[in-house]
């Protein structure tokens, strides 16, 4: 079937079958390979994309399911000035990143500050739990967060 | 994968003539048990698909001084975006436990509802909540409550054509609302269990006492429910004991050792915030 929806700000249109996954669609027919396809199975985080807004892993989306969605990956995001704040906040907190989660962490701290702009560190730890990185140490991925809320407010309001 | 075929109906009208022509079609929604059971790379599914996710009809809340409505189509997270001064206590605690977020984002109230194999998350707290459910067909609708709509051998209460629309929830307020999860948090294994508890209190009575718990298995007793109901609050020490020996007794064949001494142990917790020491 031919499905359409919107693909970092561009209306794109992909033949899918109905057993392909959104990752390996994203991956193979756009060459958008941000998001890593790891696990398959929701458990890593790896292939994290933002779903109408909402960071999702893209393993566990059929892509028929993308009709009609708005779909954003790390490339698409990372031309946007939100992911300044965050790369900012992740520099701030020294994060090493080998890559492989790289789209996972980031969507997912856009995702929160953009409905929370200022969580604790528990609201941190809660929506990074889905994503596990081998890199990171939790506690420093938190800084990187809280950082990067602190980047986004200066940003936005000037303090 | 050659020979399946997908049906994205928007409305619930479209729905019901496409699964009239294909009664034996998988509905989807989430998805996210039929996924993560599905490692590989290509999703095997039935023949024949019906997307349910682009109905708006069951996919939105609404809510009235009685009770809260919510579309049987709506994700874990958009309940949760409802807001802690909508969403019942017991059931927003309970939410907050459900999996990861990603994961939150995309499962559904009605599919989590309808999982055959082991009652999971929402099951417990929209039992004790005695949250009815809307099963709608081409030519109406009726409606049912939870505890009819997947039997304890997981036969499901719904007939072919027929759909999940909506979960009332009543309007009533517990003092009370504790929600636990024991075993992975995250995923579901056999040691994953939801227990739940509500109750109310009216002129230092306790006044209406629920607690349900369900993993692989459902529980709850209504009759050992009854038995602390009326008694004067606080509970002493033997108003506790009496309950949780009810319990182990009635528990012995149901749950595995494990599983029933956590729940025994999170009775006995519930139980305490009725008690002096924790009710002040
Ligand atoms: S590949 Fe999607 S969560 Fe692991
Ligand atoms: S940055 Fe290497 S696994 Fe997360």
């Amino acid at each position: 079937m031919i499905i359409g929806f919107i693909l970092n700000g561009d209306d794109v249109s992909a033949r899918v079958e109905p057993g392909d996954r959104l990752v390996d669609v994203l991956r193979e027919q756009f060459r958008l390979i941000g998001a890593k396809a790891g696990c398959y199975a929701g458990r890593c985080g790896s292939c994290t994309i933002l779903l109408d807004s909402r960071a999702v892993p893209s393993c566990m989306v059929p892509a028929f399911a993308a009709r009609n969605t708005e779909i954003i990956t790390i490339e698409g995001f990372s031309q946007t000035v939100d992911y300044l704040d965050i790369e900012r906040g992740f520099q701030r907190a020294g994060i090493e990143t080998c890559g492989y989660c790289t789209a996972a962490k980031v969507l997912t701290a856009h995702a929160l500050l953009d409905k929370n702009p200022d969580p604790d560190d528990e609201a941190i730890r809660a929506a990074l739990s889905g994503i596990q990185c081998r890199c990171n140490e939790p506690s420093g991925l938190v800084a990187a967060v809280r950082e990067a809320a602190v980047a986004r407010q200066r940003r936005i309001y000037g303090r | 994968m050659a020979g399946e075929s997908v049906f994205i109906p928007e409305t619930l009208a479209e729905f019901f003539t496409t699964s009239a022509r294909l009664p034996d079609a998988l509905i989807f929604a989430g998805g996210t048990d039929i996924l993560r059971t599905q490692a590989g790379r290509m999703i095997v599914f039935p023949r024949n698909v019906i997307s349910i996710r682009e109905i708006d009809e069951i996919s939105e809340a609404s809510r009235t001084e009685r009770y809260l409505d919510l579309g049987a189509a709506m994700t874990i997270a958009e309940v949760a975006d409802l807001g802690e001064k909508v969403v019942p206590p017991v059931l927003y605690e309970t939410l907050k436990l459900f999996a990861v977020p990603g994961i939150r984002n995309l499962a559904t109230v009605g599919g989590n509802l309808l999982c055959t194999e082991r009652r999971m998350d929402l099951f417990v707290p929209l039992s004790i909540l005695d949250a009815r459910v809307e099963v709608r067909r081409a030519t109406g609708s009726r409606w049912i409550p939870l505890s009819r709509l997947v039997a304890p051998d997981g036969r499901i209460g719904i007939d072919k054509g027929e759909i999940v629309a909506h979960i009332r929830i009543p309007s009533d307020l517990f003092e009370l609302n504790l929600a636990r999860k024991v075993g992975s948090h995250h995923y579901p294994d056999p040691a994953t269990g939801v227990f739940c508890c509500c109750a109310k209190t009216s002129k230092g009575i306790l006044s209406d006492f629920r607690l349900a718990f369900a993993g692989e298995r459902y529980f709850r007793s209504r009759d050992i429910e009854n038995v602390i109901n009326g008694k004067n609050l606080p509970l002493t020490d033997r108003d506790v004991e009496t309950v949780l020996d009810a319990y182990r007794e009635e528990l012995a064949e149901d749950l595995g050792p494990t599983l029933r001494q956590q729940f025994v142990n999170l009775t006995g917790w519930a139980l305490s915030y009725l008690t002096e020491k924790g009710y002040e």
